[in-house]
């Protein structure tokens, strides 16, 4: 029996994923499964999705209670040095133009942390990975599925997924994107 | 040499430490968390349905 072919990855957790992970409780069936595709993995987040994430708190308590969680399972990716915040913005504000250039329809439904997730996956395309439950948000063929699950949350049967950067495919289509007027 | 170590460590796991995860730990830190959501159905709610459902909520109260 083989085990999965890739290892040590850094998986980001976006907002729907970790809200939806505490509703659910038991997030073994999730972890799981991406461990079945990958090896390990590191569970990492933004400072867009801690912000997303704590307002959620209606007291000090609660706020305080959900801020060691995080801290605790999740870690933030540091986006303090002014290098790395130029990079990650300049892919991520190209991710959205491409986006918007495959799907017009959808694109104004695209949160700004979703571009950002775009542009860690394309800064960081062999070891970065993103779960999410939102699925129209990451626009095949430039965001590839690596694996996908269906999971009942409450009476809710919902999908999650994981997804990579697809290189390949984002070169084609943005060469394209640069010739049309 | 410093730079190029930083270097090698940006370019395998990015501006994030390597910490794995352990299933058991994760999950038993999430039950915690999962009690101030269960005990709140809006919220749970706000949840399900993503940011709009928050977003309409709050413009409520």
């Amino acid at each position: 029996m083989t085990g999965p072919s890739i290892d040590k990855k850094w998986v980001i957790f976006d907002t729907c994923a970790v809200s939806k992970i505490t509703i659910l409780e038991n997030a073994t069936p999730i972890l799981s499964s991406i461990l079945s595709k990958i090896g390990s993995f590191t569970p990492t987040i933004t400072p867009l999705v801690r912000f997303e994430y704590l307002r959620k708190a209606n007291s000090k308590k609660e706020f305080e209670k959900f801020k060691e969680y995080l801290a605790l399972e999740y870690v933030e990716i540091d986006l303090s040095s002014k290098e790395d915040r130029y990079s990650i913005y300049q892919l991520s504000s190209e991710i959205a133009c491409i986006c918007k250039y495959i799907r017009p329809d959808h694109y104004k439904h695209i949160q700004i942390t979703d571009f950002i997730h775009g542009g860690l996956l394309r800064r960081y395309p062999k070891n970065f990975f993103l779960l999410t439950f939102d699925i129209n948000d990451f626009p095949e063929p430039i965001f590839e599925i690596v694996h996908h699950e269906s999971v009942k949350i409450n009476k809710n049967l919902e999908i999650w997924a994981l997804y990579k950067f697809n290189k390949n495919e984002f070169d084609i289509i943005y060469k394209r994107f640069k010739e049309s007027r | 040499m410093a730079d190029e170590k930083k270097q090698i460590k940006k370019e395998e796991g990015g501006p994030a430490p390597w910490k794995p995860v352990n299933i058991e730990k994760f999950n038993k830190n999430t039950k915690e968390v999962s009690k101030f959501f269960k005990s709140d159905p809006e919220r749970v709610n706000e949840v399900q349905n993503g940011e709009d459902a928050y977003e309409e909520n709050t413009r409520k109260k």
